[in-house]
């Protein structure tokens, strides 16, 4: 059936437009600020304020510095493990945790719940983690940046909040058909609650792309950097010496000092480009129709 | 004789009665605690194992003698928060900023969502989609550098401002602009990442739903406001929830980057205070009890906001 | 049927070497664990004999040394352990002991390594971490003191210290013991000033003017410069380190915290507490109310403050030497004839010497030490590791590296950095070459040599920066390295936080105009109120017991 649209439909999707438009316009900005900068020369950078509209004299000497070292490789490899298979864990958990808790009738459900989110305020601090972590044997492996963040409790309560939206009728009549409960997760609540999935998943992936602290405190072993870490490295070594080594008597850092503005921007845009393209994968979870003609009877 | 074949009604003790209760909920339920008993385990080993170390707020805390070891002081450090001549203005601060963020950093996002949602040309949604979370990647030491860039005397913001007929003046050093130009700027960064959720729960709702109200004539406006906002409620209502359990916390870092001794005066938040004390790097007692007072805090404020959301919409953590 | 056997054989190979490997290795080891006593023992047999004789290097022994620090990333960048560098082993070569690095890359990693309780030999990092201090560590037995072992096996450590007594007070504990090797700013004046007043004389030369050198001349020089359409003409980070102008009213503004702390008559006095604080507060006032102070200044972030000198919109800043050269290289492209220079610090009279320079002490207690550990089975031969570095040899293998790789002595005397370090073939910088050959990139456990400086400096400018901004220096008024005691610490923490957020504020107010100076009472009975005189105590009772030392 096709609507014909009143004219204030038509105002609206006009200035709706218009709108997204200038928002979409002065929300690129910093990336292409960014981007721009980890291309200029340095000098000119240094010496530039206000907008940054274009590169200033294209130079490809911060991402020379950057990929010259011999660890980036296997930076991005590690990252990627722990990626994917941290992820990996946290759905399953989050999924287990969230489907008991949108469970009727169970018992221990609130106080499982109350226990869960106690720990998002109330923890041991640093040592006492890290000699849990130690003691299971996790030093200088990558189990040490997956499982302890096996699971977060924001993003349980999220997906939970998902599986509730759920008809309880399609579980019901999957019950009376004698479907086991693990059945009723992986063929009925789990195929609904997709679009949520793809965003839960988007935000450990995110987390476990961003991380580096794990890394730093239980891993000496270099190999087994994450990206970030390793970043993190070439950053602070080429930022103003004078500031972070007090009695350097550093005058021969200051060509240094230059481009390592360039570097910090180089860094950004080789640490979050790989991040970014994985979100168009997820984008077509949000797709709407995703439960089509399910709710019959 | 017969005898009465009922047995007789004997009204349970409490006691027992509660044991029947839990048998009777593990003979139902015990797979789907054996579900969740992976998690289980997972919180009892690095969160509750490790939950000793909370007792550091209240020792003089010594790394050779550990947490046993170190002597008990008590409220100590407590004291030494609350007796600092600026605790209630940086209470204060902390907890305006959070109110302000309440009223326009939490609905700006749904209502971006709403608004993109009603976008049909799925290249332009998409598009607009992608770039409006992008600056959320970017580091907080760039984005308060463009910030502090806009926002000086010659700089965009006040170009414009100069264009439209008014003064320059430095924005950054106004304590009127202050809040502002931090909330302001915290939606520029983050309204894209943030509504995601909110498109994923969008696009969860069924189509059929909107199929029926077309066909009884709603227009588009009645069909977000009685079909998409409700079908999104819980999920609005439960991140409102946890976001009251938040309210003590104002991450220090874009404070510290943006704010200068003119703006002390409404900027200066807990975090903000703790960090400038410039403590021996590693002086954690004091940190962890001011950390302690925000968690009990903020607690509270979560409890509150679940009761009273479970009374008002029937949603709630538990 | 060859194919398998082959395989067999390869295998039965394979097998045979993995065995002696290992039983090469076990077997190796052994003898270590037995001749390290032995070793020891020969080693302070030797020393006691040749007293006091420095060549005892290379040790004879096979002991191998944990060391433990943090990975500085000018090494990390070609090198994945410490141990790898030319450096390490060529201190490995003269010293005779192997070192076995083990690296941090976070402060956490500190607390997280004492907590273990699995020690190794030696430490090197920022004692002032430990909660508590060093000394504290000291009572809590996780490190050794070095008076018991000094004489003996670090004699050119012992013997720098007998020939530099006042430093020597100065990194010596209240108590009288000495903890770990200390970080040394070398002697010689230029290395206590590395940055100060900088301007552009090319403007000055436009309006017939020298480099300022009074406060009415800086005035008058910023206002021309404001004449000529310089908008902001003075600016700095955020306002960092432009209290130059308060040091020629004799107030030394620094931190707010502890670095505005110095001694004035003998007694310790707190800057913005002294009268005359009032009259730099005018003068500031003036300043600002003419336009010449940036009307950002306390927004203006590093980039953007560079980005005003390079584009013109400054012409006076408080800077390093090193970006006296940033600044006229860069911005030669922009502003032809630009050129910054450096200016003395201002004084109210003409003639007079500026009392209150921007100087460091030589020794700053919370810099990095090493230290030895309670677990150590060999403080003796730690103490002979990390007391090289304090011979002479050492001290030039420290600061410039290897001969004739990195560093050539002239016929006059004087070391010079080689090419290789300067612009080194594989397109190394100046500080990732020093990472490889030398220690003097960073602060460390050892003497810095002041000249390795000078070896970069690009322009005359700089050189004649350094001659200027040390050619007076005095350090009458400098507040020397003192401790507070624990308990005071804490009292003194409390207090000056409080202080310095409402002296900044006020600062900035009465600059602005804000808060007019008629309230300047309120200000200084607000300080009482919120304690600044017991902090005045503390810090002056610290200062008499570092003079009782």
């Amino acid at each position: 059936m096709i609507m014909k649209k009143s004219i204030q439909e038509i105002i609206f999707d006009l200035s709706n437009h218009l709108i997204l438009l200038f928002w979409a316009i002065i929300t690129i900005y910093p990336l292409l600020y960014v981007l721009f900068s980890s291309v200029s020369d340095a000098g000119r950078l240094m010496s530039h304020r206000g907008l940054l509209l274009y590169p200033l004299g294209i130079k490809f000497e911060a991402y020379k510095r950057v990929f010259e070292n011999p660890m980036i490789l296997r930076g991005y490899m590690n990252t990627f493990i722990v990626v994917f298979g941290g992820t990996a864990l946290n759905l399953m958990m989050t999924c287990l945790a969230a489907y008991f808790l949108s469970r009727k009738n169970v018992l221990w459900k609130n106080t499982v719940m109350v226990m869960i989110v106690i720990t998002m305020y109330f923890g041991g601090g640093l040592i006492p983690s890290y000699l849990v972590v130690t003691g299971l044997g996790m030093r200088n492996s990558l189990l040490a940046l997956i499982i302890p963040g096996a699971v977060s409790a924001y993003n349980i309560i999220v997906m939970r909040t998902s599986f509730q939206t759920i008809p309880a009728s399609l579980e019901e009549s999957a019950f009376l058909d004698g479907a086991s409960d693990f059945s009723i997760l992986f063929r009925i609540i789990l195929p609904l609650s997709k679009s949520m999935l793809a965003v839960v998943a988007l935000w450990y992936a995110v987390d476990h792309w961003n991380a580096w602290f794990s890394a730093a405190i239980y891993l000496t072993k270099r190999e087994l950097y994450p990206i970030q870490l390793i970043l993190r490295e070439i950053l602070i070594q080429n930022a103003d010496s004078q500031e972070i080594y007090k009695m350097t008597i550093g005058a021969g850092e200051q060509d240094e000092a230059q481009v390592a503005e360039t570097i910090k921007y180089a860094m950004i845009i080789i640490a979050t480009v790989p991040i970014l393209c994985a979100y168009p994968y997820l984008q077509k979870y949000f797709v709407k129709g995703v439960m089509i003609g399910s709710l019959k009877g | 004789m017969s005898r009465e074949i009922l047995p007789e009604i004997v009204p349970e003790k409490p006691l027992l009665a509660i044991f029947h209760r839990i048998s009777k909920d593990f003979k139902k339920n015990w797979f789907v605690y054996l579900m969740v008993l992976p998690v289980v385990t997972y919180y009892l080993i690095f969160y509750y194992v490790p939950m000793y170390g909370i007792q550091i707020g209240f020792k003089d805390f010594n790394i050779a003698k550990g947490y046993s070891g170190s002597p008990w002081v008590g409220l100590k450090y407590f004291k030494m928060f609350f007796d600092s001549f600026y605790l209630w203005r940086v209470l204060r601060n902390t907890v305006l900023i959070n109110l302000y963020e309440l009223i326009f950093s939490f609905p700006a996002p749904i209502l971006f969502a709403l608004l993109l949602n009603e976008v049909k040309n799925r290249r332009f949604k998409k598009y607009v989609q992608t770039i409006s979370y992008l600056p959320h990647f970017i580091s907080t030491v760039v984005i308060c550098g463009i910030i502090t860039n806009f926002c000086v005397s010659d700089g965009l913001i006040n170009d414009i401002i100069s264009l439209l007929g008014g003064e320059r003046n430095s924005l950054l050093q106004n304590v009127k602009y202050f809040r502002t130009i931090f909330i302001a700027s915290g939606i520029w960064q983050g309204l894209g990442f943030s509504s995601i959720i909110y498109f994923a729960a969008i696009s969860a709702v069924d189509q059929e739903l909107y199929q029926s109200a077309i066909i009884d004539g709603a227009s588009r406006f009645r069909q977000v406001w009685h079909i998409t906002l409700p079908s999104i409620k819980p999920t609005i209502i439960i991140l409102l929830i946890l976001n009251i359990g938040g309210f003590l916390n104002v991450g220090f870092q874009k404070i510290i980057l943006l704010y200068n001794p003119a703006t002390y005066e409404v900027a200066d938040v807990i975090s903000s205070h703790v960090y400038t004390y410039g403590l021996q790097k590693l002086n954690w007692s004091y940190g962890a009890a001011v950390g302690l007072f925000n968690s009990v805090a903020n607690l509270i404020l979560l409890i509150a906001a679940n009761r009273v959301s479970k009374k008002v919409s029937e949603i709630s953590l538990w | 049927m060859k194919k398998t056997f082959l395989k067999a054989a390869c295998f039965t190979v394979a097998v045979f070497i993995l065995f002696t490997t290992l039983t090469a290795c076990t077997a190796g080891s052994k003898t270590i664990s037995t001749t390290s006593s032995t070793a020891a023992s020969s080693i302070s047999a030797a020393v006691s004999t040749t007293a006091g004789n420095e060549s005892v290097y290379p040790l004879k022994t096979d002991v191998k040394l944990t060391y433990w620090s943090e990975m500085n990333p000018n090494v990390s960048a070609n090198y994945k352990n410490a141990g790898d560098t030319p450096f390490a082993q060529e201190l490995a070569k003269r010293t005779g002991i192997q070192v076995e690095y083990i690296h941090s890359t976070t402060d956490e990693a500190f607390a997280l390594l004492m907590a273990s309780n699995d020690l190794p030999d030696i430490i090197e990092f920022w004692w002032d971490a430990y909660p508590g201090g060093p000394s504290q560590a000291l009572k809590d037995d996780q490190i050794i003191a070095l008076n018991d072992i000094m004489d003996e096996h670090a004699p050119n450590f012992t013997k720098w210290l007998k020939a530099h007594p006042d430093v020597a007070r100065q990194i010596r504990w209240d108590e009288g013991y000495y903890i770990g090797f200390p970080c040394v700013l070398g002697d010689g004046k230029e290395v206590y000033v590395q940055y100060g007043p900088q301007i552009r004389k090319d403007l000055l030369d436009k309006l017939k003017l020298s480099v300022p050198e009074t406060v009415d001349e800086w005035y008058s020089a910023l206002k021309g410069m404001k004449d000529l359409g310089v908008a902001a003409p003075i600016t700095a980070n955020k306002g960092y380190r432009i209290d130059f102008l308060a040091r020629a009213f004799g107030i030394v503004i620094g931190d707010l915290k502890v670095g505005a702390f110095y001694i004035e008559d003998g007694k310790v006095v707190y800057g913005p507490m002294q009268p005359a604080y009032k009259d730099y507060l005018a003068t500031w006032r003036k300043w600002y109310a003419d336009g010449l102070i940036d009307k950002d200044i306390a927004t203006v972030d590093g980039n953007i403050a560079k980005a005003k000198i390079l584009d013109g919109s400054s012409a006076a800043t408080v800077g390093t030497v090193g970006t006296l050269y940033t600044y006229n290289d860069t911005a030669q492209k922009n502003i032809p004839g630009f050129q910054m220079v450096a200016a003395p610090l201002p004084v109210l009279k003409k003639g007079d010497v500026n009392k209150y320079p921007f100087v460091e002490n030589q020794y700053t207690p919370s810099e990095v030490q090493a230290v030895i550990t309670k677990q150590c089975k060999h403080p003796d031969i730690a103490a002979r590791l990390l007391d090289y570095l304090w011979s002479e040899e050492g001290i030039i293998l420290a600061n410039w590296g290897i001969k004739d790789k990195t560093y050539t002595v002239g016929v006059d005397g004087k070391f010079k950095y080689t090419d290789f370090v300067k612009n080194n073939p594989d397109g190394w910088t100046v500080s990732r070459v020093k990472g490889g050959y030398m220690r003097s990139y960073a602060s460390g456990p050892f003497y810095q040599d002041v000249t390795i400086a000078f070896q970069t400096y690009m322009i005359p400018e700089q050189f004649e920066a350094r001659d200027l901004w040390t050619k007076t220096v005095s350090l009458e008024h400098l507040l020397p390295p003192m401790r507070r005691t624990a308990s005071e610490d804490e009292e003194f923490t409390k207090i000056i936080n409080d202080v310095k957020t409402y002296s900044e504020e006020c600062l900035l107010k009465f600059m602005m105009g804000t808060m007019s100076l008629d309230e300047y009472d309120t200000y200084t009975a607000q300080m009482k109120q919120l304690g600044i005189d017991r902090a005045i105590e503390i810090m002056q009772a610290a200062y008499t017991r570092y003079l009782a030392k």
